[in-house]
């Protein structure tokens, strides 16, 4: 046998030409690479040591078991980051302890841009106006929170630990201060429209 | 303090899930850490999806060991690294499609050692025979209105690090149960199975019991309700895993 191969794709390589022991120790040495850095992320967005373990668990199972079917379109830890991202937040979404909810004021809703009355083409354009609402109104950090506790249905103690937070009330202040935002961006908008 | 969303709120929040959800040109995940076309990154510009995707495609990617964490990590690593070792190489049993209540066997079942069998068919006749000693669960009286839910249903097997797929779900009676729902799931929520019984025991049956994969762990909730079809008690997650040899 010659020198070991060097990179991921190599690895790779190697592992769909060969027989199911040598699969084995190729993927082992290929994961090696790359365990501890899941179980940093899966620990960090978790909080919880054991179920951190469970969930770094299943992302290498389930990654050696559809390794056969890594294509090569990406690199080898983009396409692990995208199992680790799935299974971390489903994980996160069906455990969470408190549901998605608001505080004592409500979410302000949608902004749409729905002057018109072809009603079917405001709603397809209703995401992208909402985005740039997003966009102009506010920082990076709030959009990373809004879009994480209402896209993802993530709990806000979750987002906190995965966008490393360490603000004292960590995404639960960048929710209060996105809400109040956006609140006032949309009477802008409403305002607008009625001097139109 | 968080409260649930009126009705109101939930369709708000709805909507809000509806518009940052990814959509037809958001980038793939498998496409977060390579270099974007003209087309890709003119969405990416005017997407906040796509923008949070990326942030945190690059805080994973950039992820440095914090002070503290090294332990906990060290060990999660090592229990994902046996998990490889041991259990990966192993069949993988076909999720059944319908789990409730009674589970389809899979097309290709993983072989069970006989001992397995053994136990199982073992368990089906213990079952069984208790089943025809006393078919009818005792009930404690209950007075209307009565909700037990102070009480709480104890699984006694399986918990834990245990030597082999288990063949049964066992667990303690409710005063006022005549129902008791068994799921059984993934750490991440899938459920494998679910059964409805009126004794304090589930069989699980062999193509069920072929997802316990060494070192894998799994979930055994019990939910005990009465006629009424309310809960009396629940156990909570109670995890095990079959260790790896």
């Amino acid at each position: 046998m010659g020198p070991e191969p060097a990179t991921d794709e190599e690895l790779l390589a190697a592992f769909s030409q060969a027989s199911a022991d040598e699969q084995r120790h190729l993927a082992d040495q290929l994961f090696e690479r790359h365990y501890a850095h899941v179980a940093r992320w899966c620990f960090r967005i978790t909080g919880d040591r054991d179920v951190a373990a469970d969930v770094a668990q299943n992302v290498f199972i389930k990654a050696y078991r559809h390794l056969g079917d890594f294509r090569g379109a990406s690199r080898f830890s983009t396409w692990l980051y995208a199992i680790v991202r799935h299974e971390s937040f489903a994980y996160l979404r069906t455990h969470a302890r408190d549901p998605i909810g608001v505080d004592d004021d409500v979410l302000v809703a949608v902004p749409t841009d729905d002057a018109g009355p072809e009603a079917q083409a405001v709603r397809d354009s209703n995401g992208r106006f909402a985005h740039q609402v997003l966009l102009d109104t506010l920082d990076d950090t709030e959009r990373a929170v809004f879009v994480l506790h209402y896209g993802d249905d993530l709990p806000l103690d979750a987002v906190t630990r995965t966008l490393q937070l360490t603000n004292t009330s960590g995404a639960k202040a960048y929710i209060v201060s996105a809400k109040r935002k956006l609140a006032r961006a949309v009477k802008r908008i409403a305002a607008r429209r009625g001097t139109l | 303090m968080t409260t649930r969303m009126s009705r109101n709120g939930d369709r708000v929040g709805g909507e809000w899930r509806q518009a940052l959800e990814t959509g037809p040109s958001c980038l793939a995940l498998e496409r977060l850490g390579e270099p974007l076309s003209a087309i890709e990154a003119a969405h990416v510009t005017g997407c906040v999806r796509c923008q949070t995707e990326r942030a945190m495609f690059e805080s994973y990617e950039a992820s440095e060991p914090l002070e503290g964490e090294g332990l906990s990590v060290a060990w999660i690593a090592q229990r994902a690294r046996r998990a490889v070792q041991d259990g990966a190489a192993a069949p993988r049993p076909a999720r059944p499609t319908v789990a409730v209540p009674v589970v389809a066997a899979p097309a290709t079942r993983p072989r069970l050692p006989r001992w397995a069998l053994a136990a199982a068919s073992l368990a089906v006749v213990l079952g069984g025979a208790t089943l025809l000693w006393n078919p009818a669960p005792s009930v404690a009286p209950v007075a209307p209105g009565d909700v037990y839910r102070a009480s709480r249903v104890e699984i006694t097997w399986p918990a834990g690090d245990i030597d082999a797929p288990p063949a049964e779900v066992r667990f303690t009676a409710v005063p006022g149960a005549v129902e008791y729902e068994v799921r059984l799931t993934e750490v991440d929520g899938t459920e494998l199975w679910r059964v409805s019984t009126s004794a304090p025991a589930a069989l699980v049956p062999v193509s069920v019991a072929a997802f316990a994969l060494p070192a894998k762990t799994l979930i055994v909730q019990v939910t005990a309700r009465d006629a009424q079809q309310r809960v009396l008690a629940e156990s909570g997650d109670v995890r095990f895993r079959v260790q790896a040899r």
